[in-house]
Formats: structure tokens, C-alpha cells, sequence
């Protein structure tokens, strides 16, 4: 078995999404043109109402009288666009005006979206480990693309950015997938997505899908912390129950720090390393693309009255290369490299409104199967991971958010006394506070939220302000920081210490 | 005995429905100014079992300057005046499009609601809000979309006119209600209000909803254009309802969360 060592985490992002682009670049051209062959068979909008007039009349939606479908439903025949949507005098004149949007039971709908945006964060803090003055200062422009029809609809999701800090341009196609209907109890989705489920706040027990930490902690939207990952997904409905079953063929792992852009504590040489040391970035070794190597994700949910209830299931890898390869086991100093050890996780969740809020807890074991008796130090222990939330408006739109999480590390003594550094081994009980305040003001147009993660016992902390401000409708502007602090430099956060930054970043949504 | 109230019941509902028919608008008014709002709130949001509507919202600022909102809404009545569920799926702005909005609405205590966050891929069970603020930043309120309860305000009929009931409601409790009163008025026929005022502490009407428009849909009477002012600040929000469809048969399996993720074509179209 000789491992596919992937270069860079971008690599993986990057080249197949060339393939991505061109695949869905034919998706679409195909649907365009089936879209093309409909225009011309339909017939035009009137005339379909009065020939479904005059037949029978089999349909409770169907009006009574053909005036009545004619004079009132107003067919809308072309989408003209309504720049000037004026007073109500001038509403008149459009009537059957459509911005393009659904209307008027079309075969197809086509849309068009996206941004460009620019990003700039620099350090506020002084960093040994990295060259780089810059966390993130680049432009993107993302092209959103969506062909909706009643039962099948393909969507497109594609960043490209001009990135100064890597000195390089990316292509990043966040989705390109086609959805399918099989009716009310089963939907399919196919292609490149981003996945997401669970009840935490910025924490994810069950979620085992990819994230990016990169983004996350340089001031890129939210939307960013969420990675893609090239799957199947399956739904099923059964009355007031759903079940999902999501198939990753190729093991999709987080997007994680690896030096480059942010620094990170390493364990082998007891230092925060950037880009300056030799030993980034890091490359782990990728599990075979094998069928057996892609991840599978259950979740069965549904609700009890108001509470929702959902049991969740994993079999795949960690997702962050937390694993050694050694050739002595028992000489770290023979580390060929970080893997992914295999994983399986169990979990459930429950929701439910509380006292004008909304009360959320949620469990998973992680059951690090390759390792159970925690007596290798290459591989990471089983955990048991634990959540619990409450979140309300205080006042008119502001909203407040707690969350408890706990990190329960089993065989705790054994990975202690066996670690090759177990100074730096987190504690038995990992415990985080997170505190979430949002206020909305000016007609919703500025938003000022604050995100604070907070652990007791490694006295680290993370601290995320942020104020958007919409300056005109097109236009958004949001400034914020990513403040991060720890009295120790090895722990969760305060390894990441270095990087302590301050951001801007302008938006155009088209 | 059984047989005589019943043929005496049919004699009256006969003679209330040719009064109705004929001109006679008198003797068919309502006294109950309670019976009135109940009526209203059914033409206003209970309209049928089910419907679809596009709606779009022009926002304008103190200063003129304008925003734009454009969502599909699907609605199905669990019972006339009671629960009800709501799809709501954004197309305008842009930076929101597709996000969308689930609403269990209850008549007897907070709504359930979830939003999708389309970017995140995100379900997100929001808690319970203040009804009486800004619904997706215009000037019409959460309570305006979705209806406000007529058992919450007290409820006077102040004048009968030939064509409208006036009616002044008082709020029985104060708590999370910026208004002192307001009045209605109402359209006798169509039971769709025409106008309503709010009146602040000091007696000063503060805010204004206008009906602009009313077309009538599979025999609905169905108010398509709707303007809300701000009279403090200048501002207002113009809205516009099309595509309305009533007694489509959306099946109820649909208020589901899937549907946040992947909106029911079918339905919305």
C-alpha cells in the first residue's frame, strides 16, 4: 500500500475543480439546450390557460371560468425587468412584471448570481513563525448558476480568487450537483456539495463533513467554514421522519492549518511554526483513493411535537491528520509523516424550544477503532464529545447564545504514559464556553455580533467581533477581528496566537 | 319540533342571504366589533385551504433611498384561524437568494420557525422573536405577514359606514406592543382592511398600512398591493402580490426541512 501523498490541501481543491468547471460547464450547456427545445415546443402562456379551460376540468386548482383564469391569474409571459418599480401609480403599467424570479410554470428556470468580493486582514500581533505581514488579501469572484425544474434542478457554485499571501490564483468550486425528486418520500444529490447537520454553533460533533479552518480564522464569510466534498446524498421521508445517507467515494478531509497562511504549534520540535520553518507546509499522507477509504454519514431525524430528535452515524477517518506514521512504532523520531487514522462515530441530538428560547444538546462518541486500548501513541484515543445550548432574543433583535462543550478523552492514563510528549497532551476533560450576542439595528442593514470561545482548562480564548453594514443594496461591508489568546502556546487556540488579526472585507452581490 | 327549528333556521339564513344580495347593506351589518376582526383576519390570512403568492417589497428610506425583497410564500391551514404552516423562499437581494424560511404558525403559543442558510447549508431552528419588529428589514412587522391574534386586543366598533366598519383595538396587555390602539377599517363585503392606524401613548398616529389594491382570485378576495409607512422617519415598504393561487392541494409533507434545502418546485411555480 503506498499512499497518495498529497502536496498541499489546495492541490486537492484546485485540480479537479478544473474538471468540476468543465463538467458542470456541460451540464449546463446541455440543460440550456433542453431548455431552448421546451421555449419552442410550449405553447404561450394563454393559450395553455384556455386550452386547459376548455378541457375537463379535473383539478381543484383550476379556476371556475376561463375569464376568470385570463383577467385574474395574469400569465406572466416574458420577465421584464423592473428597475423602476416607482409609487403605485406606476404599478399599472407592470402588472405581469417578474424579475426573473419562479412565476408562471415554466419548464425551466434559469438564474444568474454572485459576487465579487475583497478581503484584506493583517496582523495586529507580532509573528515569529511567519514571513507574511497578511493573513488574507485577496479578491474573489463567485459565479452562482441554478436550472430548477419541477422534479430534477443543477446548481453551481464557483470561486475564483486572486490570493496575495499564496501568491497565486485558485479555482475553488464550492458545489456542482444535480438534485433529484422521486416524489414526496425520496430525493437524490449528486455531485460536489457542501454538507452540513447537527445543533451546535460554530461546534460540530456529528458533523463530519470537510471544513476549513484557514477560512475560518482569517476573516472569509461564515459560508467558508464549510468545505466541499464530492458526494452522493439520499434522502428518504417517512411521514414525520427523514432519514439521510451521504456516500463521500474519496475521502474529503478538513481543509486544515498547515503552516502556510496560519501558524500552528508543533508538538515534534515544541514551537509555533508558519510559513519561516522548513517543516511547512505539512503534507499528510491521504489514505487511498479506494472505495474502502470514502466516508459514509447517516442521520435519522424527526420531530416529537416541538422537539426534534435526530440519531446520527460516521464511518470514515478523522478529519484532521492527527495521526503519526512511524516506521519504529515506538520512536518518534522515525515519523514519516501525519495520517488520518480511521474513525466511526455515534451520536444523537435533541432541540426543542425552552422558555422563549431554543434549548439544544448533543452527544457523539468517537470511536478511534484502530486504537481503542489508547496504548499507541500514533493514534489518537476514542473521545466522548458533548454539547449543550441555550440561545434567546433578549431584546427586540438581539439575540444571545451559551454553548457548554466538553471533550471527554478516554484512556487518558494511557495516552499519557505513552505519548512521546504528553506535556502537550490536552487534558482528560477538555471543557469550552462559547457566548454568542448579535444585535441588528438601522432596519436590519447593520449587524454587530460577537462570537467568544472560551476554555477553563487550557485558559485559552478565541474572540470573533464583527460588524456588517449593507451601505447600499448591492454593496456590503464587513470589518471585524480574529482574536486569539492562550496562556500556554500549545493548547486549541492559544497555539494560534500568532495570527491574531484584524480584517475588512467588501462585498458586490449581483 | 326538531323539524320546525330547522325550517326556521333556513327561513332566517334565506332572508340574511337575499338581504346580502340586495341592497339592503344595513340590515345585514354586524354589530360585534370581536365578530368583525375574526372575519378580517380569516379574508386577510386564512384565505382557502392553501395558496402561493409572489411577493415583492420595495423598501424606501427617509431618505429615498430604496431596497428590494422578492420571496415565494407557500400557505396551508391546518385549521381557519388557527395553525397554520408557511414556505418562504427569498429570490431578492441577491445575497440572500435561496435562503428560506419555515414557519410553524401556532394560535396558541410561539411559532416554530427555521431558517436555511444556503451558503452553510445550514437548518437553523430560530427561537421565538419579537413579533413586532422589522419582518427581513422593511417596514412591514412579523405580526403583519403573519397575522396578530384577534384574542389580544380588545375590540370597539366605532362607526358603520356604508361601505366600511371602523373599529378601534385595544391591546390587553402592553408588553412587546408599541402602540397605545389602532384603528381598522374595514371593508364590509370583503371583511379586507382598507386602512390601518397606529396611534402612539400620546395620541399621534406613528404608522399607517394601506390597501392599494384588491383582485379577486378563484373568488378570493386577495389584497395584491399594500403599502406600509413609517409617518416618524418618512420611510415606507411597497408591496406587490403575484402568481396567487388559492386551493392548490399543497400536501402537508412539505413544510419539512428538506424543503429548506430543496424548495418544492412543484408548488411554487
Amino acid at each position: 500500500m503506498k499512499p497518495t501523498i498529497c502536496r498541499t490541501k489546495q492541490c486537492r481543491a484546485g485540480v479537479p475543480s478544473l474538471r468540476c468547471l468543465a463538467v458542470a460547464a456541460t451540464v449546463f450547456a446541455a440543460l440550456a439546450l433542453a431548455s431552448g427545445a421546451f421555449a419552442q415546443e410550449a405553447p404561450r402562456a394563454e393559450e395553455v390557460l384556455e386550452a386547459e379551460a376548455e378541457g375537463p376540468v379535473d383539478e381543484a386548482a383550476v379556476a371556475e371560468s376561463p375569464r376568470e383564469l385570463a383577467g385574474e391569474v395574469e400569465p406572466v409571459e416574458e420577465a421584464q425587468d423592473d428597475e423602476d418599480w416607482g409609487e403605485f401609480d406606476d404599478w399599472d403599467e407592470e402588472d405581469g412584471a417578474d424579475s426573473g424570479g419562479s412565476s408562471g410554470g415554466r419548464a425551466w428556470d434559469f438564474q444568474i448570481g454572485g459576487f465579487v468580493e475583497g478581503l484584506i486582514a493583517p496582523r495586529v500581533v507580532r509573528s515569529s513563525a511567519s514571513a507574511n505581514e497578511f493573513v488574507a488579501s485577496e479578491a474573489r469572484f463567485r459565479l452562482n448558476l441554478d436550472a430548477t425544474h419541477e422534479v430534477v434542478s443543477a446548481r453551481f457554485r464557483g470561486d475564483v480568487f486572486a490570493d496575495a499571501v499564496a501568491r497565486r490564483i485558485w479555482f475553488d468550486i464550492r458545489d456542482a450537483s444535480i438534485f433529484v425528486r422521486g416524489g414526496s418520500w425520496f430525493s437524490m444529490r449528486f455531485g460536489r456539495q457542501v454538507l452540513t447537520w447537527g445543533t451546535g454553533d460554530f461546534l460540530f460533533l456529528n458533523d463530519l463533513f470537510p471544513k476549513d479552518f484557514n477560512s475560518f480564522f482569517i476573516g472569509r464569510a461564515d459560508e467558508y467554514l464549510k468545505a466541499p466534498s464530492n458526494s452522493v446524498q439520499t434522502t428518504f421521508m417517512m411521514k414525520k421522519v427523514g432519514l439521510d445517507l451521504i456516500w463521500t467515494p474519496i475521502f474529503e478531509p478538513d481543509r486544515f492549518i498547515d503552516g502556510q497562511r496560519l501558524s500552528f504549534f508543533n508538538p515534534l520540535v515544541g514551537e509555533i511554526i508558519g510559513d519561516r520553518s522548513p517543516l511547512t507546509p505539512i503534507e499528510p499522507l491521504f489514505p487511498d483513493q479506494r472505495l474502502r477509504n470514502g466516508t459514509v454519514h447517516g442521520r435519522l431525524y424527526g420531530t416529537a411535537g416541538v422537539v426534534e430528535l435526530a440519531a446520527y452515524g460516521y464511518v470514515g477517518h478523522w478529519m484532521q491528520p492527527n495521526a503519526l506514521s512511524l516506521t519504529d512504532p515506538a520512536d518518534p523520531s522515525t515519523i514519516a509523516g501525519l495520517t488520518y487514522a480511521r474513525l466511526a462515530v455515534y451520536g444523537a441530538s435533541l432541540r426543542a424550544p425552552l422558555l422563549g428560547g431554543l434549548f439544544n444538546v448533543e452527544g457523539a462518541f468517537y470511536d478511534s477503532f484502530t486504537d481503542r486500548a489508547g496504548t499507541s501513541p500514533a493514534t489518537p484515543n476514542s473521545q466522548f464529545r458533548g454539547l449543550v445550548g441555550y440561545e434567546r432574543e433578549l431584546f427586540p433583535k438581539f439575540q444571545m447564545g451559551l454553548q457548554y462543550y466538553l471533550e471527554y478523552t478516554l484512556e487518558h492514563d494511557e495516552l499519557i504514559a505513552r505519548s512521546f510528549w504528553p506535556q502537550y497532551e490536552p487534558h482528560e476533560f477538555r471543557h469550552l464556553i462559547t457566548l454568542r450576542l448579535n444585535q441588528l439595528l438601522v432596519m436590519d442593514k447593520l449587524e454587530v455580533s460577537l462570537f467568544v470561545f472560551f476554555s477553563p482548562d487550557e485558559l485559552d480564548t478565541y474572540i470573533r467581533p464583527r460588524i456588517t453594514y449593507k451601505i447600499a443594496e448591492p454593496l456590503a461591508i464587513a470589518i471585524g477581528a480574529n482574536l486569539m489568546f492562550g496562556r500556554d502556546q500549545y493548547t486549541f487556540f492559544g497555539q494560534l496566537q500568532q495570527n491574531t488579526n484584524v480584517y475588512a472585507r467588501l462585498r458586490y452581490s449581483f | 319540533m326538531k323539524t320546525l327549528t330547522k325550517t326556521w333556521l333556513a327561513a332566517v339564513a334565506a332572508a340574511i342571504l337575499v338581504s346580502t344580495l340586495t341592497t339592503s347593506a344595513q340590515a345585514g351589518d354586524l354589530k360585534d366589533a370581536s365578530q368583525i376582526v375574526n372575519r378580517t383576519n380569516e379574508a386577510q390570512y386564512y384565505a382557502a385551504n392553501d395558496g402561493r403568492a409572489l411577493v415583492r417589497m420595495k423598501i424606501v428610506d427617509g431618505k429615498g433611498r430604496s431596497q428590494r425583497r422578492q420571496f415565494a410564500v407557500l400557505r396551508r391551514d391546518l385549521k381557519d384561524g388557527g395553525d397554520q404552516n408557511y414556505l418562504v423562499v427569498f429570490d431578492q437581494p441577491a445575497d440572500v437568494r435561496n435562503t428560506a424560511f419555515l414557519v410553524k404558525k401556532h394560535a396558541s403559543k410561539d411559532d416554530d420557525r427555521w431558517l436555511y442558510l444556503p451558503g452553510l447549508d445550514l437548518v437553523k431552528r430560530i427561537a421565538a422573536s419579537d413579533e413586532r419588529t422589522s419582518f427581513v428589514g422593511t417596514h412591514f412587522f412579523y405580526e403583519d405577514i403573519s397575522g396578530r391574534h384577534p384574542d389580544e386586543d380588545k375590540h370597539e366598533l366605532l362607526e358603520t359606514t356604508e361601505t366600511e366598519y371602523v373599529v378601534k383595538s385595544t391591546p390587553k396587555s402592553s408588553k412587546g406592543v408599541e402602540f397605545a390602539h389602532y384603528t381598522l377599517r374595514i371593508n364590509k363585503k370583503t371583511f379586507l382592511p382598507s386602512k390601518i392606524e397606529y396611534v402612539n401613548a400620546q395620541g399621534k398616529v406613528y404608522r399607517r398600512i394601506e390597501t392599494a389594491k384588491v383582485d379577486t382570485v378563484q373568488g378570493q378576495p386577495t389584497i395584491t398591493r399594500l403599502k406600509v409607512s413609517d409617518l416618524e422617519s418618512g420611510g415606507y415598504t411597497l408591496s406587490d402580490v403575484s402568481n396567487v393561487g388559492y386551493d392548490l392541494g399543497i400536501p402537508d409533507d412539505i413544510f419539512v426541512e428538506g424543503s429548506l434545502r430543496n424548495p418544492p418546485q412543484k408548488w411554487l411555480r
